[in-house]
């Protein structure tokens, strides 16, 4: 079946320019200075990257950026040990580490196919406009009242907790509130480095505790839509949406928000 | 005694010589504004505005004199008692039930910025640009807290106008605390930051 997108395709190339630049960092030190520095600075890159994937890890709780994490470990410690012994032939623990790295890379390309390491960003974004119509520019920067539900403090909080883990939304909790912002797919490193403590300016949609809710859509996410919809619509279907998702979060469906997000049906690159 | 006699009143009394002057005029049978002048070393014209406006409030009396040089103005203290009374309900505006079934909502592309309190529950302040280039100014409008949820809950540009009782009501905020609603409503409709819907 084909679908009728809202959301302009992802043209953005953030997602394959760190990669890329590091290629290319590689390839130039080999050929300045030689094929052990083209590893030893293979060897950092991957295990900066490690990092990185550990450190979503923590933010997020996604068990999946462990196996990434160690699958980017591996490659560095492959591109380490021939640095430490580059014979003709590959030292022992040159190939213990690549047996590694193909272990945890076919299980990382299994996690990324399954849409496990994929920020749900843009499927929320065509899930809230499947239902508004087209209309004249009616963008504000002011948030929507959505309205008032019954979910209590802890709901709120494990409900966050379960947006966080599935990459739904990067959860900012407050004293009196909890704020979920959807994050696109490329866009997630400034959310993780903690560089966006303010996330005011973003795509949000917040639960305070006394149980109002309020959706706000950026106007960087709003153009992201091929046509001009009706702005209070997409706000209102943006937090009905959250609302939806953490009613059945607390009736045990969880699993039922990744099926909807997956029958979005948007590639695992997108 | 009315808002611009009162400022006036005030003004005279705020002078840092006005105690010297009035020292004078309460023990001098009648004085004029160069006698004054040299007496509290203050030039000839600020003791002239002084007395006149006193004159002007009924505190002195001003009488010309002719004397050989030219014509000029004597002043005598008819009242030892100064009262400012100001009544500020002058100054508090009407407003009818009407007012609050005025429908209203944001005007598409105002310009405004229109930024979240730190509770996030509300709006903070209104930001307006005003000129062009090296002209261009910011102005910034900080909200009471009624005006914030007031605002926080005004239709978006293009929904459907709503009454200003009916916001009130959506923003849980007290009808009594209209007359300051009114007043933003109608400081962002001057700026075309809101926009009033038909009736």
């Amino acid at each position: 079946m084909y679908t009728i997108r809202k959301l302009r395709p992802d043209r953005s190339i953030g997602m394959i320019l760190f990669p890329f630049a590091a290629m290319a960092l590689i390839a130039a030190s080999g050929a300045l200075f030689g094929i052990r520095a083209a590893y030893a600075v293979g060897g950092a890159f991957f295990l900066l990257y490690a990092s990185y994937s550990f450190l979503t890890y923590l933010r997020t709780g996604n068990p999946g950026f462990i196996v990434v994490s160690l699958f980017q470990l591996s490659a560095s410690l492959v591109a380490l040990a021939v640095f430490a012994d580059p014979g003709r032939r590959p030292s022992r623990p040159a190939l213990f580490f690549a047996a590694c790295m193909a272990f945890f890379a076919v299980w990382m390309i299994l996690l990324v196919v399954q849409k496990r390491l994929k920020w749900r960003g843009r499927e929320v974004l065509e899930l809230a406009a499947a239902s508004v119509e087209q209309t004249q520019n009616g963008y504000t920067g002011r948030p929507l009242p959505v309205g008032k539900t019954e979910f209590n403090q802890r709901q709120i909080l494990e409900f966050a907790e379960f947006a966080r883990r599935h990459l739904i939304a990067a959860t900012y909790v407050g004293r009196d509130r909890v704020a979920f912002v959807p994050v696109r797919e490329g866009r997630e490193p400034a959310f993780l480095l903690g560089l966006k403590s303010d996330y005011s300016g973003e795509t949000w949609v917040s639960f305070d505790f006394e149980g109002n809710v309020s959706a706000n859509v950026a106007q960087r996410d709003y153009l992201e839509y091929r046509e001009a919809l009706s702005f209070d619509k997409l706000c209102e279907s943006l937090g009905n949406l959250f609302v939806e998702f953490a009613g059945m979060f607390q009736r045990g469906e969880g699993v039922r928000i990744i099926d909807r997000l997956d029958a979005v049906g948007l590639s695992f690159l997108a | 005694m009315d808002f611009k006699t009162a400022a006036a009143l005030g003004a005279c009394l705020a002078k840092d010589y006005a105690e010297d002057f009035f020292e004078l005029l309460v023990n001098y049978q009648d004085l004029s504004a160069s006698e004054a002048a040299s007496r509290l070393g203050l030039h000839i014209r600020t003791a002239q505005d002084f007395l006149e406006t006193l004159a002007s409030l009924g505190i002195v009396d001003q009488q010309e004199v002719f004397e050989q040089k030219r014509p000029y103005f004597r002043y005598t203290l008819k009242r030892r008692r100064i009262v400012l009374d100001l009544d500020l309900g002058q100054v508090r505006r009407t407003r009818t039930a009407g007012d609050l079934a005025g429908r209203v909502r944001e005007k598409a592309n105002s310009g405004a910025r229109f930024s979240l309190a730190r509770s996030g529950d509300r709006i903070g302040q209104v930001t307006f640009w005003t000129g062009e280039g090296r002209e261009r100014k910011e102005h910034k409008i900080s909200l009471t807290d009624p005006q914030g949820l007031f605002l926080y809950h005004l239709p978006f540009p293009n929904a459907e106008p709503l009454a200003i009782a009916d916001i009130l009501h959506k923003a849980g905020v007290d009808p009594k605390l209209a007359p300051e609603i009114l007043d933003i409503v109608e400081v962002l409709i001057r700026r075309d930051a809101i926009e009033a819907g038909p009736a």
